[in-house]
């Protein structure tokens, strides 16, 4: 598997197709591709009952990342390619990958995951991903919360922290339902072994109260918490309760949020009933779902899409007219001819989109 | 007077209704598409590719004749699938579902001297919206041919068998030159200086063509440039040959229609299905032509339902036909030699100055349309004001 120089691969792209290219490569090793990232199951563990991991070996097109960043997997299901993220949890450079999935109760690529792929086969990987990791230097004190399988970027940024600084001051404070929940236990304690400075503290709700957040139940776990720079990612439930003790001493800087993952659609939410323009394929329907992907989905349209959580920029297009909110931060959008990614958007006014 | 359409007249419930069952039919079918789809233009895709390896390599050994005939039939084939049942039908976005990037209709590139962006305007666009609307739809004759009395008759048209004969051997190309609308240098309506600019991308896209069928693989043959180059040129005519066929039977037969512009005035959905049903004609066949027409012979299927897989038009068929009948509408079909021998007829009928006085070709799409525009009439304007 020789990898192929990039001006090479340029003037190879401009006569013949990729997708040929690949399908003649594929006969001889399906790891074998011209840029796309592919790699093969190693090995498939069960972590608890509900979250399996897989160590993959990559091909020579798969670029690396930083603890914390989570990878796009791609796989086709019932005729059709769908992408989902999925955590990282192997350190960074490492010749092989690990990354942790959680099954989602409707998830279609978490569920066939967990049921089909096993060792030896050969998946594609897509955009690695994530604003989540530890800035260049570390930080003397840092608090790292996780809730249910929150705990995967949690773990990897963990790792990277204490293999930079071996005597950090670290407290995890992971939240869980029962002790058979708890994912990366072992490996974690065999750190508290190594790193004298590592505190870990588990929180389960089989527990009663204290296995519950609470401003007292966060004292309680660390007293000192209003001093350390936080990382959480965890259920929305946590994550606001977190946010807002954390704005209400007003150290909300100091506290750093992975959301990706566990936005889930608020059934609650008005849905905002606005007409939607598809320019090109001459489509006009009224928006009926939260994002104008789903809704586009609804109506019988199919937009380009990848990993529907604003990450892999897939489904982005260009918005000629109207209104759209970002449905991860909320930022509001008003100009004509703007790239939105229309997975996480939300139409606040009749919308035209070039698609 | 009435168009001799051989469809009864709907009223506009009707209209709405006949339209709200096509609806439900293409929902129907959108909700269906899964596994099995996917799988069959893949399988199609790999036809295509290894047919090319099989053709171009026959032809590497083409000083045989065996060789030569099956490297240049193969290569006919594969260039003839690629173009029709694959694609055409994923540039029409037939697959876009599948969120494959290699077969998303965008983005797709054929193996054609048209580049498939022009095709998206041209054909995807302009004739699949305004199909057989005259002064809209460019398909009509193509620019070069008089197929209809409703076009005007000039001199140039005498020479229509000739011009048709040029355009079956050279379809790929001249097909190239379609969105350029050179007949309209003739007129004055487009000057030497537009059409050079338009024609940079199409030159780009012919190049390549050229340098792939008969430099690339003519020298990389060796020894064998000749046989090789020849057996491109004539796999090229195949295609040409064979689209031209199955692609003039599609809206040029006997019983086609076609409209005034007005009938595109608050059309709605029941009656752009009605314009697409009686602008296209079908053809019969067993599977292996259905193939090899890419589901073209269901022209009246991918009319009404451009944007779904070509290979579920077969199945669907069955029930357009069956709602045809209970609306009383005329459902265009016949076997190959059968409709390609009318469109012959109509290239020779129609080089001569034949026309038809004609008051309202709009048929059946008419009533409606008569009301909305008397409320335009300038003439009830003027009383008014």
């Amino acid at each position: 598997m020789t990898s192929l120089n990039p001006t090479v691969s340029r003037v190879i792209g401009k006569f013949i197709k990729e997708d040929w290219l690949d399908f003649v490569f594929a006969h001889v090793n399906p790891m074998l591709t011209l840029n796309r990232s592919m790699a093969k199951v190693v090995s498939v563990t069960e972590e608890t009952s509900d979250i399996k991991r897989f160590v993959l070996s990559p091909n020579q097109h798969w670029a690396s990342f930083k603890a914390g960043q989570f990878v796009s997997v791609r796989v086709m299901l019932d005729g059709v390619y769908v992408e989902r993220c999925y955590s990282l949890v192997s350190a960074p450079n490492e010749p092989l990958i690990e990354i942790a999935v959680k099954r989602q109760p409707h998830g279609k690529v978490s569920n066939w995951m967990h049921d089909t792929l096993s060792v030896g086969d050969v998946i594609e990987l897509g955009d690695v991903g994530g604003e989540f990791v530890l800035p260049a230097a570390v930080p003397d004190k840092l608090l790292l919360i996780a809730g249910g399988s929150g705990v995967t970027p949690i773990y990897s940024l963990l790792v990277q922290a204490l293999s930079e600084r071996v005597a950090l001051d670290v407290v995890v404070l992971y939240y869980a339902n029962t002790a058979d929940d708890l994912a990366f236990a072992q490996e974690m304690r065999e750190l508290t072994a190594k790193h004298p400075g590592l505190r870990l503290q588990f929180a389960l709700a089989s527990d009663g109260d204290i296995g519950f957040f609470s401003q007292e139940q966060l004292a309680a776990a660390c007293t000192d918490f209003e001093d350390r720079t936080t990382y959480i990612c965890g259920p929305a439930g946590l994550m606001s309760a977190v946010t807002s003790v954390w704005k209400a001493l007003g150290i909300e800087a100091r506290l750093t949020k992975e959301v990706f993952g566990f936005i889930t659609a608020d059934p609650d939410a008005s849905i905002s009933e606005m007409p939607i323009t598809l320019q090109r394929s001459q489509q006009e329907f009224i928006n009926s779902k939260s994002s104008l992907l789903e809704s586009a989905e609804a109506a019988g349209a199919r937009p380009a899409h990848g990993c529907r959580t604003g990450v892999c920029k897939t489904c982005s297009c260009t918005k000629v007219s109207g209104v759209v909110r970002d449905l991860l931060t909320g930022a509001i959008d008003d100009q004509p001819n703007t790239q939105i990614r229309i997975c996480i958007s939300e139409p606040l006014s009749a919308v035209t989109l070039d698609i | 007077m009435k168009f001799s359409s051989k469809s009864r007249e709907l009223s506009v419930d009707e209209v709405s209704a006949f339209g709200k069952e096509l609806d439900a039919l293409r929902k129907e079918t959108i909700g269906s598409l899964g596994k099995k789809d996917a799988d069959y233009i893949y399988a199609v895709r790999n036809f295509v590719r290894y047919s090319e390896i099989a053709g171009r390599s026959s032809l590497m050994l083409g000083w045989l004749p065996p060789f030569w005939l099956a490297g240049t039939a193969l290569l006919g084939v594969s260039k003839i699938v690629e173009n029709m049942e694959l694609g055409h039908n994923v540039i029409h976005g037939q697959y876009d579902w599948m969120n494959d990037p290699t077969l998303r209709g965008s983005t797709y590139e054929w193996d054609h001297p048209c580049p498939s962006e022009n095709w998206r305007h041209t054909h995807n666009y302009m004739h699949h919206t305004y199909t057989n609307v005259r002064g809209m739809d460019h398909d009509i004759g193509y620019g070069a041919l008089r197929l209809f009395p409703e076009q005007k008759w000039e001199p140039r048209f005498a020479l229509n068998p000739l011009v048709a004969a040029f355009l079956a051997v050279t379809f790929e190309w001249t097909l190239s030159l379609q969105p350029l609308e050179l007949e309209k240098l003739i007129s004055k309506e487009k000057t030497f200086s537009q059409v050079r600019e338009e024609f940079t991308i199409i030159a780009a896209k012919m190049r390549k063509q050229l340098v792939k069928d008969y430099a690339f693989f003519p020298i990389l043959a060796g020894p064998m440039f000749l046989p090789v180059i020849t057996g491109n040129a004539v796999a090229n005519v195949i295609r040409n040959l064979w689209t031209f066929g199955i692609i003039f039977c599609g809206h040029f037969t006997d019983d086609v229609e076609t409209f005034p512009i007005e009938v595109l005035d608050n059309e709605s959905r029941g009656q752009w299905y009605l314009r697409q049903l009686h602008g296209s004609g079908n053809l019969d066949g067993g599977k292996v032509f259905h193939l090899m027409s890419g589901n073209l012979s269901h022209q009246i299927e991918h009319h009404l339902f451009p944007d779904i897989p070509g290979a579920r038009y077969a199945e669907m068929a069955i029930k357009v036909r069956e709602i045809c009948e209970r609306y009383g509408q005329h459902y265009n079909t016949g076997r190959f030699t059968k409709q390609f021998s009318q469109v012959v007829g109509r290239i020779f009928k129609y080089a001569l100055p034949f026309g038809k006085k004609v008051e309202s070709v709009v048929s059946n799409v008419s009533p409606i349309l008569t009301k909305g525009k008397k409320r335009l009439d300038p003439s009830i304007e003027k009383n008014a004001a």
